[in-house]
């Protein structure tokens, strides 16, 4: 008798998750509550497990610096050199900037404030492509800011808690970016695949992106600002049918490796 | 219910210890699920009920660290459940192996699951050519984890006996 108790539990568990699962409001406000709850306490576990891992791999990371250190110091000296150089060519640029600014009355747009968030986990399926960082709505993060690292385009924010946030990152099959290739007239869908490469789509056949173009955000799509690097494009397919291109785009910044990540709050 | 504590707080700290690993790790291939080998052994050796609401305490607890949709775990464990609880008189599980391999059928069952429901929902199969690659690596770790789980378990009802472990 028990047991077909359990299993009455479980069957209407079953369409109660469904019903979940298809964001049926009676079934899915509730529930969003009580995940919100197991992510929060998740979020903090996970600050309390992440720090002896980081702990290990600063140290890790000090050894290998070291032994790297001498022959990086020469290369940088040479490098540093040349960066004068160059920094003297774009403070010059720079004034000249500000003033054509002034001419054609231009004030920035889109000014976002920056806030920098460790990586503490990942997504506990390889289904999703998903990171977790440290900080939630506590320090002002929201639900589709756009998530950034030095390299590039990350992700945007999918799920913020108190502490704790959930970052779509761009290789997600359910990511799209509306995308310009830079200085070219080119414009496209930048879709995850779910695997490392992105597939740029909507680039008609005879447009002429090409092997080595770097793509940047276009800031159409309402969720990430203009001018952020996105990846590199490392294979255009003309043989395919129909009327688009298929492209393969590499991303700049790799998830698995981040570290540091920056949410651009609105 | 000291089972059942015992069970979701062994299986949380290995989760958050995985997850955080996973940081530190750049391959996608060991993502094993640690949930369904605690399901299935509550299952076939403990309780019917006790291994259900583990099934739905570790799809709850998963869908914390994941960007799933919501409920899309938590449906799946309790497939996974149902799965165990009909079957639990027609296999015989008498090895770590056969658990394993149990764990490993489970898992795939779990994918293709969601790959259905994905479709049945949403319309959207997007998502199903990433899931099917990573079905056959995640099954066998996920086997492989189980073998250490079955032994802990079965040290724990070898020590502590049925009485007091009940």
């Amino acid at each position: 008798m028990r047991s077909y108790i359990t299993l009455f539990g479980a069957v209407l568990a079953l369409v109660i998750s469904f019903l979940i699962f298809t964001n049926f409001p009676a079934a899915n406000r509730p529930y969003t509550i009580l995940r919100g709850f197991f992510s929060e306490i998740s979020g903090i576990a996970l600050k309390i497990f992440d720090m002896p891992m980081r702990r290990v791999r600063e140290y890790y990371d000090l050894y290998i610096d070291v032994i790297h250190a001498k022959k990086e110091v020469i290369e940088l000296r040479k490098k540093m050199d040349a960066l004068y150089l160059e920094c003297a060519r774009l403070r010059e640029m720079e004034r000249e900037n500000i003033k054509l600014r002034k001419i054609l009355e231009l004030s920035e747009k889109n000014t976002y404030r920056m806030t920098v968030a460790q990586v503490v986990g990942e997504d506990v399926k390889s289904w999703h492509k998903c990171i977790i960082i440290d900080k939630g709505t506590d320090s002002g993060i929201r639900e589709r800011m756009a998530v950034i690292s030095p390299r590039g385009l990350v992700g945007q924010v999918m799920e913020a808690n108190r502490k704790s946030s959930k970052i779509m990152v761009i290789n997600d099959t359910n990511s799209a970016i509306d995308v310009y290739v830079e200085g070219k007239e080119i414009r496209g869908i930048a879709e995850g695949s779910g695997f490392s490469t992105l597939k740029l789509k909507y680039v008609k056949k005879n447009e002429e992106p090409e092997i080595g173009d770097r793509l940047i955000t276009s800031g159409k799509d309402g969720i990430y600002p203009k001018g952020i690097p996105l990846g590199i494009v490392v294979n255009v397919d003309r043989k395919k049918g129909g009327i688009f291109l298929d492209i393969d785009v590499v991303p700049f910044a790799n998830y698995r490796v981040l570290d540091q990540v920056i949410v651009l709050r609105k | 219910m000291t089972r059942f504590f015992v069970s979701l707080v062994f299986f949380f700290i290995l989760t958050t210890s995985q997850v955080t690993l996973l940081n530190y790790i750049p391959f996608d291939f060991l993502k094993a699920d640690l949930g369904i080998p605690f399901i299935l052994y509550e299952a076939f050796f403990g309780s019917i009920s006790i291994a259900f609401w583990i099934a739905v305490s570790v799809g709850i607890i998963q869908e914390g660290f994941s960007s799933c949709g919501p409920g899309g775990i938590l449906f799946g464990k309790i497939s996974i459940f149902l799965f165990s609880f009909f079957m639990k008189n027609r296999l015989f599980v008498e090895s770590q192996y056969t658990f394993g391999a149990i764990c490993g059928f489970s898992e795939v069952l779990e994918s293709l699951l969601m790959i259905g429901l994905s479709l049945i929902t949403r319309g959207d199969i997007s998502n199903a050519p990433n899931i099917l690659y990573y079905i056959l690596p995640n099954a066998t770790l996920s086997s492989l984890f189980s073998f250490p789980i079955y032994h802990i378990y079965r040290s724990f009802e070898y020590k502590y006996g049925e009485r007091e472990w009940e």
